[in-house]
């Protein structure tokens, strides 16, 4: 990063000219920023996804698939499966 | 409390509150100001100080009616060969002869339609006492269409010799100070350390407000991350500077501008551009100050000043403990 870049803001570059350039960079942040921010907020749900109590979530499943065979008075195949 | 919110009146325009923290633009240290200017003019929509000198040597060129209230300093800074605190020169600064005259002529063709304050002549070979600079600010004539004008008075040293401000020799002028909107010393000439500067910033206030209720005071050169919350702190309302145009201002801090761009731009961004982007970030952080300081007036809590609110608490707990308050 060390010296000028092109001998000065203003060298060879309009005003408007380093402004657009200027607005571009911003830009660029700005989605950067945005993608790390929504990557964080993907990684976090993810997180509290995985860290649900399986145990628990089955035996749920089991108290609804219990309560679906009770009327219907016949087995029924359920389609999910938790994984561990 | 010596902060406080506090109200600009200038002439008949709609009055404006303050704190209000000034983006300084001078040809001193910076030759391609009208340039800066007008890449920033996108910008901006509030307050700026432009300096009757540069007008002068047409180094700006008027056409500020982008800025909602412009200050206009005489130029006694750039007439000078004087540093402010912040300054870096890595090129000599030649300073031009600059009378009263040639910034009566300035006033004279002024015809801005945005409120403007007019700053009292200054300079640094052409001295007088506290009495006469209060006379001589007076009889500063402002345009006859200036109904939305108005004049600040800078203090300034007694003699040519004399570095600092002496509150002891400005206060009994106080009561003359009348028919000003603003009242103004520079950073560099109110006292010898920062504490030694909150603490005569806070006697001003303490005297002015005997004579003058909250006429706001402009401590000028005296922008940056950290001094600007410190003269808040010590009853000062307005700020300007050209810390923005030389440093980058990043969480607290007034850093070196390549830093900035390394620390938040993508590595290959050409230095140019990272100049450009320090300017924006800069005007940018100084409104989220602003911010800052209202949220601080609203519930007193010091952590609006951000990472380094203990020093700036502790510095203004000194400072009250020196004055006695």
């Amino acid at each position: 990063m060390g010296g000028g870049g092109g001998g000065g803001p203003f060298v060879g570059r309009s005003p408007e000219q380093l402004v657009k350039q200027v607005r571009e960079t911003e830009d660029e942040t700005a989605v950067k920023e945005f993608e790390t921010e929504l990557s964080g907020i993907i990684m976090d749900l993810l997180a509290s996804a995985n860290s649900r109590d399986v145990g628990k979530a089955q035996e749920r499943l089991d108290d609804v698939k219990d309560a679906l065979e009770g009327p219907l008075k016949n087995s029924v195949d359920t389609f999910w499966r938790i994984c561990r | 409390m010596f902060a406080k919110r506090r109200i600009l009146k200038v002439g008949n325009a709609p009055s404006v509150k303050t704190p209000i923290l000034l983006p300084s633009f001078s040809s001193k240290g910076f030759p391609n100001i009208a340039n800066i200017l007008k890449a920033m003019e996108e910008y901006i929509s509030d307050e700026i100080l432009v300096s009757a000198y540069d007008l002068h040597f047409k180094e700006l060129e008027s056409g500020f009616d982008f800025a909602s209230v412009i200050f206009l300093d005489s130029g006694g800074y750039e007439a000078s060969k004087e540093s402010e605190l912040s300054e870096t020169f890595d090129r000599e600064h030649l300073a031009r002869p600059w009378v009263p005259e040639m910034y009566a002529e300035v006033i004279s063709k002024w015809s801005a339609l945005s409120p403007t304050i007019f700053v009292s002549f200054d300079h640094p070979k052409n001295r007088c006492g506290i009495f006469e600079q209060v006379e001589r600010a007076k009889a500063l004539s402002l345009p006859p269409s200036g109904g939305h004008y108005a004049k600040s008075l800078l203090i300034n040293p007694e003699t040519v010799d004399s570095k600092r401000v002496h509150l002891a020799k400005v206060v009994p002028a106080i009561s003359k100070m009348t028919d000003f909107a603003v009242i103004g010393v520079t950073e560099k000439e109110i006292g010898n350390s920062m504490l030694d500067r909150m603490i005569n910033v806070a006697r001003l206030r303490q005297e002015l407000n005997r004579h003058h209720p909250d006429i706001p005071i402009h401590v000028f050169g005296s922008l940056d991350t950290i001094s600007t919350y410190l003269y808040f702190l010590a009853g000062a309302d307005i700020f300007d500077g050209l810390t923005w145009l030389r440093y980058a201002f990043s969480d607290g801090d007034t850093i070196y501008r390549h830093s900035f761009g390394t620390m938040n731009l993508p590595l290959n961004t050409n230095s140019d551009i990272v100049e450009g982007r320090c300017w924006t970030n800069n005007y940018q952080y100084m409104q989220q100050m602003r911010l800052n300081m209202m949220k601080y007036l609203s519930d007193g809590a010091f952590e609006h000043f951000g990472k380094h609110h203990a020093h700036i608490k502790n510095a203004f707990d000194t400072m009250k403990a020196a004055i006695g308050d």
